[in-house]
């Protein structure tokens, strides 16, 4: 049982600084994502928890206690690599059995372990192959087996599904979860894809230039972003510019939008008067007939029929744009006039300039 | 490739013929050589005979000379790897401008010829040398070592000639193991010594053999340092070859000793290799 | 090194004996040449290290030993000569080899570079016999030759790298403009493989100036190379002046490595 927090953590190479204070906590039996773009400072979070790196300030608490001065050999985590780092001279059984090895088991152990922890991850039968002669989804499950074997106090899957085709990612991924929850162990998990973190994730953090933007469940993280960078990341998202903004209580403004005046939920703290946009996700809007249930109204610039559903983009006439999604069986076009109406219980304001 | 084959052995040909006219015809001109009766003025006879072959065989002198050159090869190649492995790891690690200076002093002594170096041996190691003065100075011996013209000092000069052949190949080895292995090694509990005997040493094989074989081939066949820093006292196959070549003109005896040498050598190899062959067959990924 | 002492902490003694260890492999390595050229310098009529003052009598007293010049003067034309010969000539090769696949590929490379991997020892023997049977016997034209067989695989294995790093697709695209063989292969492949074939022609060189064993087999009459005059001077007098022929070669060398690193960087040419 594990419970992990990184306060302030700080790392610099010669002139960059690739963490600017990033702090997380992760609750035993969690699984908590870094997510963000290449560069952003996630793999450098998940390495200096592996002690591959060693931070220039800050500290990371596990149970409570500071590991940074314990070297990664003695941490007791279990790290799968975003190639697998599978020992390309060893058997798939001998990889999977090396740690036991060195923790001087006996043989009869490692060989029961080993089986089962493969029969748990379905690679039975394999044993004796070596890593150059089993596919990319087999690998990745050598990869997890060999560190789950040890029982490891924590996790640390480093972009694990990076490698794989669509189709094996997304069983591979319930695999990791279904293992991760099974066991209870603790977890971090690196990716730069969004709905791997979502589906996944029991708590997400968006990483930006070194610094965690938000730090919340996946639900949060997509319908109430701290700023216009989470939203975006994490999914399609509309943006209006809101004005004469208007705190009506603790979280919940009026204003002004497009031409309408509304109430809506948002970033709690904005003053009135503030700069603020508000996000729109393309599923929370419906394509009505001009009327009385319109919010807006708007002119058709484009329409794309994908099959199950409809994307269109619609034009505002003060300004502003809005992409939807509506049902199949809507027949629109390019320069039809329509309504729109908002479900206004998941509209999200913004302050317009990142805290 | 959009060339023809007849442009392709074309562009092949004037390579082709340089190594074959000037390589393989004169080796195997020499294999015939070394069935020709003595001759009495000329180098060789006109007739064929087996005796060169049944006079080495036969003589106890030749099997020592023999014995003493694959012998010494070996240990050469040995200390040789020992010597440039833990340089090919250090180069392996160097990044940028440290690299590129270490490469030149690795490549410099690969560029300055043979005799120049085992020349500066015999600087190096004169009875008022500084090898003698620096070890007088430490305090390690009393009077001056007779060094030169030793074969201790015959094998540290051909181990130094042979370094930058053996750390080559082990340092691409080592560069092409991803960081990520001896990461993972370490995550699973390994201490630094444990990621080397496991992950490191096992993975650089694909280097140390060809490193190995090529450095015990050289060597075997080593003939300036021998002559240079060996003095008269003892003699090895290459000394003896050439001496029956140039000295006493005996070229079909010379081509015998040539070829029992090369033969003995192509044995020593092939066993090696059999003997390592699961190690590399195993690493090379 | 920074990287795996933190990995593994705390091993601050084995560091630093590992460090110690390397340093003294290093000097190892640079000893003798550093030898020579302070052995050279002297002041004093012995060869000796540190040396006794400092001069430049040695090179004077070297570029009057006609002897000494002679075998400089061959050494360098003889050079010159492999050089161009063997560039030429594996830049070819390298072209042909390119367009081999499979065994044969393997094939041809093995036997490109097979003076490298026969000891010199055995292709001198062999030399010996054949150029005396086809009467270029003790003559320059039979041991240029020697020298051009035994430095053709340093060119070859530095240009048929060069060439491997020019995508195919380029000469595709330029046969696809109109570009005929030749043309395709002096205004996109010449371009592109010059720093390899210059780096070949300069290993060719060095190698050619440094061969010794082949030379003293193959040695013609009345001509001598820089490395036979040196080991005949040093066999009958150990005089200063062999150090200050042995830095001019070690001189050559360096200018040979300094230009590769300069053209292609060395860490590419090894």
């Amino acid at each position: 049982m594990t419970t992990v927090e990184v306060k302030n953590l700080r790392k610099s190479y010669d002139d960059f600084l690739a963490l600017d204070g990033v702090s997380l906590t992760a609750e035993t039996g969690q699984l908590v994502t870094l997510l963000g773009p290449s560069g952003c400072g996630k793999s450098t979070t998940l390495r200096c928890l592996a002690g591959f790196h060693e931070p220039n300030g800050g500290d990371i608490l596990v149970d409570g206690e500071s590991i940074l001065n314990v070297p990664s050999n003695r941490r007791k985590f279990g790290v799968v690599f975003q190639n697998y780092a599978l020992f390309p001279h060893m058997t798939v059984a001998e990889n999977i059995g090396y740690g036991l090895r060195l923790q001087k088991r006996s043989k009869g152990e490692i060989e029961t372990r080993v089986f089962d922890v493969m029969k748990l991850v379905r690679l039975t039968g394999l044993e004796d192959r070596l890593p150059r002669e089993i596919s990319g989804g087999q690998q990745q499950r050598v990869a997890l087996a060999r560190a789950l074997v040890l029982k490891p106090r924590l996790l640390l899957l480093d972009e694990p599904l990076a490698n794989l085709d669509a189709r094996l990612r997304d069983e591979v991924r319930w695999l990791i979860r279904d293992l991760q929850q099974q066991s209870g162990i603790t977890a971090f998990y690196v990716t730069h894809d969004q709905s791997e973190a979502m589906a996944m994730s029991d708590m997400v953090a968006v990483m930006k230039a070194g610094r965690v933007a938000q730090f919340a469940t996946p639900r949060e993280i997509y319908q109430k972003p701290s700023e216009r960078y989470v939203a975006d990341f994490t999914g399609e998202a509309n943006f209006l510019t809101a004005q004469r903004v208007q705190p009506v209580a603790e979280g919940r403004y009026s204003v002004h939008v497009a031409g309408a005046d509304i109430e809506v939920e948002g970033v709690p703290g904005l003053l009135k008067n503030a700069a603020a946009e508000l996000l729109l996700r393309p599923e929370s809007l419906t394509l009505v007939t001009t009327g009385d249930t319109a919010t807006f109204e708007g002119e058709v610039i484009k329409c794309a029929f994908l099959g199950a559903s409809l994307h269109c983009e619609i034009a505002l006439p003060e300004g502003g744009r809005l992409k939807l999604t509506a049902p199949p069986n809507h027949e629109v076009g390019a320069g039809d006039r329509v309504g729109i109406a908002i479900d206004l219980s998941h509209a999200w304001l913004m302050p317009e300039v990142a805290p | 490739m959009i060339r023809s084959k007849k442009l392709t052995w074309a562009l092949a040909l004037p390579a082709l013929a340089l190594i074959f006219v000037f390589m393989i015809l004169p080796i195997t001109n020499m294999v015939e050589m070394s069935f020709r009766t003595p001759g009495s003025s000329e180098p060789f006879g006109e007739d064929y005979t087996w005796m060169h072959y049944t006079r080495i065989l036969g003589d106890g002198y030749y099997w020592g000379v023999l014995r003493r050159s694959l012998y010494t090869a070996g240990i050469v190649t040995l200390l040789c790897l020992v010597v440039s492995y833990p340089i090919a790891w250090h180069l392996s690690r160097a990044k940028g401008f440290k690299a590129v200076f270490l490469y030149a002093c690795i490549a410099s002594p690969l560029m300055t010829g043979v005799l120049v170096r085992n020349f500066g041996w015999m600087i190096v190691a004169a009875l008022n040398g500084p090898l003698n003065e620096s070890l007088i100075a430490l305090g390690i011996i009393e009077r001056p070592l007779r060094l030169l013209f030793t074969q201790s000092l015959v094998i540290l000069a051909l181990v130094h000639v042979f370094v930058p052949f053996m750390v080559l190949p082990i340092n691409n080895a080592l560069r092409n193991i991803p960081q990520s292995l001896t990461e993972a090694s370490a995550s699973m509990g390994a201490s630094r010594y444990q990621v080397f005997r496991d992950i490191i040493l096992p993975l650089s094989f694909p280097g140390i053999q060809p490193g190995v074989i090529l450095v015990y081939v050289l060597a075997v066949a080593a003939y300036v340092t021998p002559a240079l820093l060996g003095g008269q006292m003892v003699s090895y196959m290459p000394t003896l070859i050439i001496g029956e070549l140039t000295g006493t003109f005996q070229w079909p005896f010379g081509s015998a000793l040539a070829i029992v040498l090369s033969f003995s050598t192509v044995l020593v190899v092939v066993l090696f290799t059999r003997l390592t062959w699961k190690l590399n067959e195993r690493a090379r990924a | 090194m920074s990287m795996a002492a933190q990995t593994f902490g705390g091993q601050r003694s084995v560091n630093l004996g590992f460090a110690v260890l390397i340093i003294a492999l290093y000097i190892f390595l640079l000893v003798p040449v550093v030898t020579i050229v302070g052995a050279s310098l002297t002041d004093g009529l012995m060869i000796e290290f540190p040396p006794r003052g400092l001069s430049l009598r040695w090179y004077q007293e070297f570029f009057a030993r006609q002897d000494l010049v002679d075998g400089l003067l061959m050494s360098l034309r003889i050079g010159a000569i492999t050089a161009v010969v063997t560039s030429t000539v594996a830049m070819m090769a390298a072209l042909a080899g390119q367009g081999l696949s499979g065994r044969l590929s393997g094939l041809f490379q093995l036997g490109m570079t097979l003076p490298l991997l026969v000891p010199e020892l055995l292709t001198a023997v062999g030399l010996l016999f054949f150029l005396y049977k086809i009467e270029l016997g003790k003559t320059v034209t039979g041991l240029q030759f020697g020298h051009i067989l035994m430095s053709f695989p340093y060119a070859y294995v530095s240009i048929s790298a060069a060439l491997r790093q020019v995508p195919p697709s380029l000469e595709e695209a330029s046969a696809s403009l109109g570009a005929t063989g030749w043309q395709t292969f002096r205004l996109v492949i010449l371009p592109l493989v010059m720093p390899g074939l210059a780096m070949g022609a300069i290993f060719a060189f060095i190698n050619s100036f440094d061969l010794y064993t082949i030379s003293l087999l193959l040695k013609p009459l009345g001509g001598n190379t820089l490395p036979l005059a040196l080991f005949d001077f040093l066999t009958y007098e150990f005089k200063p002046t062999a150090a200050a022929a042995a830095t001019i070669s070690i001189l050559l060398s360096i200018g040979g490595v300094a230009l590769v690193q300069k053209l292609v960087g060395l860490q590419r040419a090894f």
